[in-house]
């Protein structure tokens, strides 16, 4: 329930009443609101969670009070405390699960959603929608110990999100950003933005999500490619540098799916049986490229994020902001 | 095409009309008396509610139950600005201009009434209901654009009424963060034109069509729903997955005209160019039905930027249809020129669609609508 405010509202018990008693009855509820709101008898704050004639129903000895007996014809005041303050801040701005969003009708509400893709405004008599907005779990550079053939590249903290960021080369070099892979069953999200060239006419990774057998030195990408069209891939790397394969089963080839440059989804799930990895632009609606054995190709104990700049000539660097990592 | 004018102007205007907003006080939501009376004579931006701690004086002369000038003995301690309270006796008054030891108010606020005060009764500056309701209004300023009030109360968010971007007040400017208003499509306004297995759901407020995939042959899933009265003006907006789809030059999902008793379409829709390039495009094409595209075929295509969401305004002004769109929902390009609203049809049905995905691939197509918003004159 909501925090209420009414001004100027006071009266007195109609009779004492001891440290304990929930139901406090007073002489007139007159311009007392119906709950939830405060009141002060005495030196103890009690926060009134309803209203019946003139019976209130209360939690005691609120913020930092202490519960005492009050005697009969005690004043009772409606009073503005900080607690009442802190509650009608949270009035004002809900944040739940899009699924929980309460019904509108307290007009200048936000609703910020855990898992939706809008920004909502109550209006006082429905909810506004405004977006798209995702509630984002960024990740930091610090988070990921190991670099796996950086060369010139680098991985920066950046207002919030890590910005990886690769010197262009003249041929496939993939850089890796790592941690140690997570006991399963375990779902890692993550959102991308590329900063890409499209110059690159070729089949390799250009950025996103990736796992590593580090004694084999073997690496499973999952991201967007460049090439004639930008798309999502699922490709092997025998090595950082090495030869290249499509993975099996990936959706026809990986080649068949628009990537749009800006943000950019991809979920990765060891179930403990399987390795599924799919891909989304909206972060909702989630399409399955492809479903693994646990040791298909390799046998992860590492997961990160990894860009490639294999550009001809002088091209700039492509680098890729990871925008949200978030382990469940 | 027969014959053809750019009507682009006239959409605009026709939007204009449809979906401006009355000028309106600032604080649209909790607008207080004072804002309304004293629009003219006081800056916008400093009308937000003010408090300060121990403003306590007393009336320097005695006033009736209709002054709206209000003398105390000393102005220190309350806000130098305002809006604030006041309570003097029993009254509460709002206090919107300090000048000096004068304050100007609105009188008998918040349920008390106005009475008459002598000279010497206490003045003092309380929070009040009133005062925290109009606080909590200042923290987010719902108004159209061309009524927001200045920058000039940090923290502040600006909520627009109608187009526009979602913005935070540093304190000087307006800064803005790219977030639309989003009316999304209510499934239920729609109905089907060939389903099959294809489906509709509501995810976070998304109307989200999937449609099936199959080996060959297009199908398009459309959900319609009655063409509102002519002039209107459709904006829609849509975020998609999109594999390759089964014929190439028609496009895989968008919005839809309709002619009910031919059962004929006209789709405004995204797909793969077969190109060099192989990136996105519009297509507009023309289906003698569901499955069939018709004689006259893809009417024209044209690249699209690889950011969603993807935009679409199309209008029937009553003589035209026509065709824009938008890389940012705020900036409309004409596609192409007009075309006569009985042109391969005369479409009484408006909609959108998406047309099935090649089953060798395993992911199918899924086009999440995020705002369908008709206007009319």
């Amino acid at each position: 329930m909501a925090e209420q405010f009414k001004n100027l509202a006071s009266t007195q018990l109609n009779g004492g009443i001891d440290d304990s008693t929930t139901t406090v009855t007073v002489d007139s509820a007159m311009g007392f609101a119906g709950g939830n709101f405060r009141i002060r008898i005495d030196d103890e704050i009690m926060k009134v969670t309803g209203v019946s004639g003139l019976d209130f129903t209360v939690a005691r000895h609120q913020e930092g009070t202490s519960a005492a007996s009050h005697a009969d014809n005690a004043p009772v005041y409606h009073i503005l405390t900080a607690g009442a303050f802190d509650a009608h801040q949270d009035d004002l701005v809900v944040r739940d699960a899009y699924a929980s969003k309460p019904s509108a009708g307290v007009a200048g509400r936000l609703f910020l959603p855990t898992d939706g893709v809008f920004l909502e405004h109550d209006n006082g008599s429905t909810w506004e929608k405004f977006g798209p907005i995702w509630p984002m779990t960024p990740p930091q550079v610090s988070d990921f110990p190991t670099w796996v053939n950086q060369g010139a590249s680098t991985a920066v903290d950046n207002k919030g999100a890590i910005f990886l960021s690769a010197a262009p080369v003249g041929s496939a070099n993939i850089r890796a950003l790592l941690k140690s892979y997570p006991t399963p069953p375990f779902t890692i999200e993550m959102a991308f933005i590329p900063v890409v060239h499209l110059q690159y006419d070729g089949s390799s990774i250009v950025g996103g999500l990736c796992i590593r057998e580090s004694s084999s030195g073997k690496l499973q990408t999952y991201g967007w490619c460049g090439g004639t069209y930008p798309r999502s891939a699922g490709l092997n790397y025998s090595s950082p540098t090495g030869s290249t394969s499509a993975i099996t089963g990936w959706s026809a080839s990986g080649l068949n799916m628009h990537f749009c440059t800006n943000l950019t989804w991809i979920k990765y799930v060891d179930n403990s049986s399987n390795r599924i990895i799919s891909i989304s632009s909206d972060g909702v609606s989630w399409l399955q490229m492809v479903s693994l054995g646990l040791t298909d190709y390799l046998t992860p104990d590492q997961i990160g994020f990894c860009v490639n700049n294999e550009v001809t000539g002088t091209e700039a660097s492509s680098g890729i902001t990871i925008l949200h990592w978030k382990q469940s | 095409m027969g014959t053809v004018r750019n009507t682009q102007q006239n959409v605009e205007v026709l939007f204009a009309a449809a979906f401006s907003t009355p000028a309106r006080a600032w604080n649209e939501t909790g607008t207080s008396a004072a804002t309304l009376l004293e629009s003219a004579g006081h800056e916008r931006a400093r009308r937000y509610e003010r408090f300060a701690n121990g403003g306590l004086s007393a009336l320097s002369a005695g006033i009736d139950d209709a002054d709206t000038e209000v003398s105390v003995d000393t102005a220190v301690g309350f806000p130098t600005e305002g809006n604030f309270r006041i309570l003097v006796d029993s009254e509460i008054m709002l206090v919107y201009r300090v000048a000096g030891e004068v304050f100007k108010v609105v009188r008998g606020q918040e349920g008390t009434a106005a009475v008459s005060h002598d000279a010497a009764a206490n003045v003092n500056h309380i929070l009040t209901a009133g005062a925290l309701a109009a606080r909590d209004s200042d923290e987010a300023v719902r108004n159209g654009i061309a009524n927001r009030d200045a920058a000039g109360q940090a923290g502040r968010l600006y909520i627009p009424s109608k187009g526009g971007f979602v913005s935070q007040d540093n304190g000087t400017i307006w800064n803005m963060m790219p977030y639309w208003r989003f009316v999304p499509p209510v499934i239920g306004d729609f109905t089907w034109v060939n389903q099959g297995s294809a489906t509709v759901t509501d995810r976070k407020g998304m109307m989200v069509l999937e449609p099936p995939t199959a080996a060959s042959g297009d199908s398009l899933r459309l959900l319609v729903k009655t063409a509102p009265s002519t002039p209107y003006a459709i904006m829609v907006a849509m975020i998609a997955q999109d594999p390759t789809g089964i014929s190439s030059y028609a496009g895989q999902y968008g919005i839809c005209w309709r002619e009910s008793g031919s059962g004929k379409i006209i789709t405004f829709g995204l797909g793969r160019a077969t190109d060099t390039y192989l990136v996105k495009k519009w297509f507009h094409t023309q289906w003698t039905n569901y499955t069939t595209v018709a004689g006259g075929g893809q009417i024209s295509s044209k690249y699209v930027s690889l950011n969603w969401p993807y935009w679409v305004r199309f209008s029937d002004d009553g003589t035209y249809r026509t065709v824009e769109v938008s890389g940012d929902g705020v900036t409309w390009q004409l596609y192409e020129a007009a075309e006569s609203r009985t042109t391969f049809i005369t479409a009484d049905q408006v909609g959108v669609f998406a047309n099935q995905s090649l089953s060798t691939i395993t992911v199918k197509r899924v086009v999440s609508f995020l705002h369908w918003e008709e206007g009319r004159l």
